[in-house]
């Protein structure tokens, strides 16, 4: 299989038809019949879309998904490897990441469709290669700050008169507190950073029990002036729907990226493949576009094109899976002593 | 015949002769015997039915009904309670009230395991079961639509519907009002007459004992305190206990003055100094404290001050009261107090001196 | 103990005790494992360590989490054996009129999922909600006239939570009370309230205690307020460390196993009082088999103010939730109630819930996990409760075994059953059986409270009368105690079935592409923020367990097995 791939790899270079799997992987695929995929994604938003795409193109391979939390996802995955049971072929998310230090956990595999893509949309060992890509930054309700007084830069958010009124997510994650705590550290550096860190604390951010969507839409709904670490694709979908939120171009913004990756021994090996080379290929990509997901793929626009630093102009700070996998939990255990 | 031997079953600690249950416990009945079983509360009356019934399992003794054995600790053996065809009421009636009456009487009939009762004949035994009781007609109510003594009856045919050996009857009535109950005194006299059914009954009120049975065992601590027919424990009372659980006795201390053999009269100084003709049922030893029971209505009061008859009395009325048929005074005799019964038409007013005067027989030294 | 009727209990109780220790040992044993191990990245272990719990023992937090569990727990106690309890007795024991009312609210708010409610009242009482707009409009003030994200608003909304179910309790307390006792305080002279003080209340106290007891551990072991009323306000209990271990990347599963161990350890201690308890609650009243109405106290006057009592009960905690929850479906964004609002009212919401597909499977999913949960629980409890009602062979370890899942946080028992149920070589994780399994530990303890009271208050001469009659065991099992039971069998198995789908935590970590359940719908609508399709979609589900509840009622009302039961 590998050389077939590797052949066709070959034969077909970086030509469009590269983003085609190969006959031989779509015919072992439909031999398995089927995918598992576990998802951290939204079910109604991306999951279905992609899961309906992919079974009309590829009829006779029916995809599985559940939906649940990075970490409920993860612990799945590893007791399932223990148990030997492996019940899931795919799985992505931006915090499954630390799956990735054990070989067993993981299936190595670079996707053909990903082939042209810069180094650090993928992975060099092949464990995961990026789906989605995340901008986290900040946003305020339109009706209850002046424009005057709209905060610009991270220092403006520790003017007294915020105090308790920025909210941000409960959620442990490099899209969470530990990521704000790494982006003004690795911006800052480790002791201006950590003063400000303190000071930022003093300003008491509420959290808000519910993911950055949550947060955001207690924005909208009044209950607190301004957010800090949500998505600015999140602020433009209710700004379109009229609701009275801006997101902020605070840079630099947190880059962070939703990963697909294959699950060690997956039950559907080469399904897991073609689900993959699928998602990754313009046509999934466009489609996490359409659904206003902002595509890994270099060369499919943002729905919003400005919601891409390129487009949008604005600076971004990229956090590597890597690093969240190796300091994520020192990240917490600065949130935790600090703002708890 | 219902064959009791040495049952023992204690409840708690063995060794403390107060815990509560029944010690070395023996009697034997005669076929279509009434036995009561009579106490106050905790005296081992009801672990002794519980025992015969097979709801609790003797440390001890032999149960045996006919020529069945239900119980016997030294070879084990043990017939479950549902083996033992014994038809039982308890206190609470216990009537399911997810069944009507019907299905209540017809029940030991279905879970019968000796043999299998056709429809028709249990139709026919529940019937004849109902209308024993007198509730003829009230086959398809819900049980929960009776009232107590209509629940009382129900229990009752319920028990004998399966013409079992023995009936066992748990403080049947003591849920009752008291016309009722006494009506049902009667009423269960009859039933059990009529079936003939050997009977153990038990119940704390000691005229109901009297008056319905023919043998009756008065229970102390876990012991029985006198076994005999209802006159024997009335008039002639084994010990103290006996003669104050059976009616309110007058109990006099004195002296026995000379030795007397069982059911002989003798002569007993009271502690004031007085003398008294008694009969010694369990005989006497001179020189030896005794206590003698003199019943209420064995005391005949009168104004006649007629001291030279021997057994009498003379004190003053402290209190009386009327009672319908009879009335009630209270005399005091030197330092004590007797309660005496007179006939309801003799008036005797407070203060009044009066003589105290009773028949030899009538005092009878229990101790 | 009579040998003769021993046989059959004794096999009865082995077998329902080896189902229980089967269910409920491994998950605890996991636990205790997880406590005193470190694992590597692929989740083997590699040694013995006490870490976990000298963190606990360093981090000062946990001290201040434990003292809020408590503080939280005792406060929602309080407040629900007081709402519940005077409401139970009004509806039970007086002539109050608008009964119904409440019973309304109890059945209603059964069905409903805790984060419903949970995010009704945090909108009522928030920032925004109507409650704080009415202040500021009347004080003119710019801030708040209640932090709802304070211990008091914790307290508060758990407390209404579990109102309906202390009023569902108590209330067959009362019933089943002996009325004499009370007429005889009213004869010597007591007012309506003195008698309720000196006699009704020192009577009901057992039972009142216990339920406090049951209440207090629950409350204890309670995720939903603590983590969306309590974590804004930083007020943070056992429940919430425990799960904010975790989330975090990667899990701390022994850090969250050795908090589990601290819970476990105080719920013990509880649960042990709490047996004796309930042994003692139940003794003060008993069916007897002779018909008996208690007779209920007239008010008089005070009717009226009973009946504004009930009818605020019904506003506070049915109404205003229900209202709020409709008035968030109806919006394309959350937002205040408003004259702006109300011209953005839309139905897009309620179209969603309808239009998308997969719901209704996952909807009879849920309702076939519920009910075959319900029913294995109410089967197991029937026969240990029967045992322990009865002090059979082993009753009492058949008793604590099935009452020891109470003791679990949610996430953590999710976590030790898939740990277990992986190692089973059957096909069970991964279907919808391990969420069954999962329902089965975890709502035991309710099925078990059930009956057992419900065994207690059975007179035991009606099951003696049947062995004398001629009845086995077993017989008298089927033909008089299962038929007597089955008022408490329903009403505890649609109770279970009601609260079953309210977990999310268990639900959505043992959901596999084949078995996915509301409680997965719910959590994806809750973190994706889609409070409006949350709201309308929780509102139809809450419509169909009130018809299912009320065709229950319904149906045990007019088959008569109300009449004698709870």
């Amino acid at each position: 299989m590998r050389f077939v791939l590797l052949v066709a790899l070959l034969l077909f270079g970086r030509g469009a038809s590269a983003a085609e799997p190969d006959q031989a992987l779509i015919d072992a695929a439909r031999k398995e019949g089927s995918v598992v995929w576990y998802s951290t994604l939204i079910i109604n938003q991306i999951v279905r879309p992609m899961v309906d795409a992919f079974e009309a193109k590829y009829p006779g391979i029916k995809v599985e998904y559940s939906r649940a939390a990075s970490s409920d996802v993860a612990l799945k995955i590893v007791n399932e490897a223990r148990a030997r049971r492996v019940q899931s072929d795919i799985f992505d998310g931006a915090n499954t990441v630390f799956l990735l230090r054990d070989p067993r956990l993981v299936t190595s595999y670079a996707p053909k469709a990903s082939e042209a893509w810069p180094a650090d949309l993928k992975s060099k060992d092949g464990t995961w290669t990026a789906l989605n890509i995340f901008y986290w930054t900040s946003a305020y309700n339109t009706n209850l700050v002046k424009p005057e007084d709209v905060p610009k830069t991270y220092e403006d958010l520790l003017d007294p008169k915020w105090k308790g009124k920025i909210a941000w997510t409960y959620d442990l994650t490099s899209g969470g507190p530990p990521g704000f705590v790494h982006n003004i550290l690795s911006t800052m550096g480790q002791e201006k950073g950590m003063a400000y860190l303190r000071t930022f604390a003093e300003q008491e951010p509420v959290t808000i029990p519910g993911a950055q969507r949550v947060v955001l839409d207690h924005v909208i709904s009044g209950e607190y002036p301004l957010c800090v670490m949500i998505l600015n694709y999140h602020a433009a979908i209710s700004m379109k729907a009229g609701a009275p939120v801006q997101w902020l171009k605070m840079e630099p913004l947190l880059q962070t990226m939703g990963l697909v990756s294959i699950t060690g021994n997956p039950p559907h090996p080469n399904a897991a493949r073609l689900m993959v080379e699928f998602m990754l290929s313009e046509e999934g990509q466009k489609l996490l576009a359409d659904n206003d997901y902002i595509p890994a793929h270099p060369g499919v626009p943002a729905r919003i094109p400005e919601l891409k630093p390129d487009a949008g102009g604005f600076k971004v700070n990229l956090v590597t899976p890597e690093m969240v996998r190796d300091q994520a939990p020192e990240w917490t255990a600065i949130y935790k002593d600090l703002f708890r | 015949m219902l064959i009791v031997r040495d049952l023992t079953k204690i409840f708690g600690d063995r060794s403390d002769s107060k815990a509560g249950g029944v010690r070395d416990f023996s009697f034997e009945l005669p076929p279509g015997t009434f036995f009561t079983l009579l106490g106050p509360s905790g005296c081992g009356k009801t672990t002794t039915l519980r025992c015969i019934a097979g709801l609790e399992r003797p440390d001890a003794g032999v149960i045996r009904v006919g020529d069945i054995t239900l119980h016997d600790s030294e070879t084990g053996t043990s017939v479950p309670m549902n083996r033992r065809g014994i038809g039982m009421v308890f206190q609470s009636y216990a009537i399911w009230p997810h069944m009507t009456v019907f299905e209540n009487v017809a029940f030991p009939l279905r879970v019968a395991k000796d043999r299998r009762y056709g429809r028709e004949e249990i139709r026919t035994l529940v019937v004849e079961a109902l209308g024993t009781v007198g509730l003829g007609g009230y086959a398809d109510r819900p049980a929960t639509r009776l009232s107590g003594g209509q629940q009382q009856r129900v229990a009752l045919a319920r028990a004998i519907v399966h013409k079992p050996r023995l009936l066992l009857l748990d403080e049947p009535l003591s849920n009752l009002d008291a016309s009722l109950r006494e009506e049902m005194r009667i009423e269960l006299r009859r039933l059990q007459q009529q079936i003939g059914l050997t009977t153990v009954y038990v119940t704390h009120d000691q005229a109901e004992a009297l008056a319905m049975s023919d043998l009756i065992a008065v229970m102390e601590l876990g012991r029985v305190a006198q076994m005999d027919e209802p006159r024997a424990i009335y008039f002639r009372p084994a010990n103290e206990f006996v003669a104050r659980f059976i009616g309110a006795a007058n109990l006099l201390h004195g002296v026995c003055e000379a030795a007397a053999g069982p059911g002989d009269r003798g002569a007993v100084t009271l502690d004031d100094g007085a003398r008294i003709g008694c009969i010694f049922p369990a005989g006497g030893v001179a020189g030896r404290a005794v206590t003698v029971s003199l019943r209420p209505e064995s005391l005949a009061i009168s104004t006649h001050r007629d001291l030279d008859a021997s057994n009498t009395l003379a004190g003053t009325v402290i209190a009386g009261s009327f009672l319908g048929g009879s009335a009630r005074y209270d005399v005091q005799v030197n330092q004590r107090i007797l309660r005496v019964s007179a006939p309801s038409d003799q008036i005797f007013a407070i203060g009044s001196v009066v003589s105290l005067t009773f028949s030899l027989d009538s005092a009878v030294v229990v101790g | 103990m009579n040998n003769a009727l021993a046989d059959p209990r004794v096999i009865i109780a082995v077998g329902v005790g080896a189902v229980l220790v089967a269910l409920m040992v491994p998950p605890l044993w996991m636990l205790m494992q997880d406590s005193v191990t470190t694992t590597d990245a692929f989740g083997d272990i590699t040694g013995f360590t006490l870490q976990h719990f000298q963190k606990l023992v360093i981090e000062k937090r946990a001290l201040i989490s434990l003292w809020n569990s408590l503080l939280f727990a005792a406060g929602s106690t309080v407040l629900s054996l007081l709402t519940g309890g005077i409401l139970a007795w009004l509806v039970e024991r007086t002539n109050a009129p608008l009964k119904v009312l409440a019973y309304l609210v109890a059945i209603i708010s059964m069905g409903t999922p805790y984060v419903l409610h949970v995010i009704a009242w945090l909108f009522l009482l928030g920032k925004v909600g109507p409650l704080n707009d009415l202040w500021r409009q009347m004080t003119g003030e710019t801030g708040v006239l209640f932090n709802v994200n304070s211990m008091a608003g914790m307290i508060l909304i758990e407390g209404f939570l579990w109102s309906p179910l202390v009023f569902l309790l108590l209330g067959s307390t009362f019933r089943n009370a002996n009325a004499d006792m009370e007429e005889a305080a009213r004869m010597s002279g007591a007012s309506v309230l003195d008698t309720l003080r000196r006699i009704s209340l020192p009577l009901a106290m057992p039972s009142l205690l216990a339920l406090a007891l049951f209440v207090f551990i629950r409350a204890i072991g309670g995720f939903e307020v603590p983590a969306l009323v309590g974590m804004p306000g930083r007020i943070y209990v056992l429940t919430t460390d425990v799960y904010e271990s975790t989330v975090t990347v990667p899990p701390d599963l022994g850090h969250a196993a050795a908090f589990s161990i601290v819970m476990v350890a105080i719920v013990a201690v509880l649960l042990a009082f709490y047996g004796r308890l309930s042994r003692n609650a139940e003794r003060y009243h008993s069916i007897t088999g002779k018909g008996f109405r208690p007779r209920p106290f007239d008010l008089g006057r005070g009717r009226w103010i009973a009946g504004g009592l009930i009818v605020l009960n019904f506003v506070v905690v049915l109404l205003l939730p229900l209202l709020t929850l409709g008035w968030m479906s109806l919006l394309p964004f959350l937002r205040s109630i408003s004259l702006a609002g109300m011209a953005s009212l839309t139905l897009k919401n309620y179209r969603a819930v309808f239009t998308a597909h997969g719901y209704v499977d996952l909807a009879i999913n849920s309702l076939l996990v519920a009910a075959g949960s319900a029913t294995a629980i109410m089967a197991i409890t029937a026969l240990a409760g029967w045992i322990a009602g009865r002090n059979g062979p082993g009753g009492r370890i058949l008793d604590q075994l099935a009452t020891l899942s109470l003791v679990f946080p949610g996430i953590c028992l999710g976590v030790a059953v898939m740990e277990v149920w992986l190692r089973v070589p059957l096909p069970i994780y991964g279907t919808l059986w391990i969420i069954g399994i999962a329902y089965v530990i975890r709502y035991m303890p309710f099925g078990m409270r059930y009956v057992y009271s419900a065994v207690l208050q059975l007179h035991r001469e009606l099951e003696e009368a049947a062995s004398v009659a001629g009845a086995g065991t077993m017989t008298t099992l089927r033909r008089i105690v299962a038929p007597l039971l089955t008022p408490a069998l329903v009403a505890g198995w649609l109770f279970i079935f009601l609260i079953a789908n309210k977990e999310l935590a268990i639900a959505v970590l043992l959901a596999s592409p084949h078995s996915q359940v509301i409680a997965v719908a719910i959590f994806d609508q809750w973190v994706n923020g889609q409070g409006g399709e949350l709201a309308a979609f929780g509102l139809i589900w809450t419509v169909l367990m009130t018809i299912i509840a009320t065709v229950f009622f319904v149906f045990t009302r007019r088959g008569g097995v109300d009449v004698y039961g709870n």
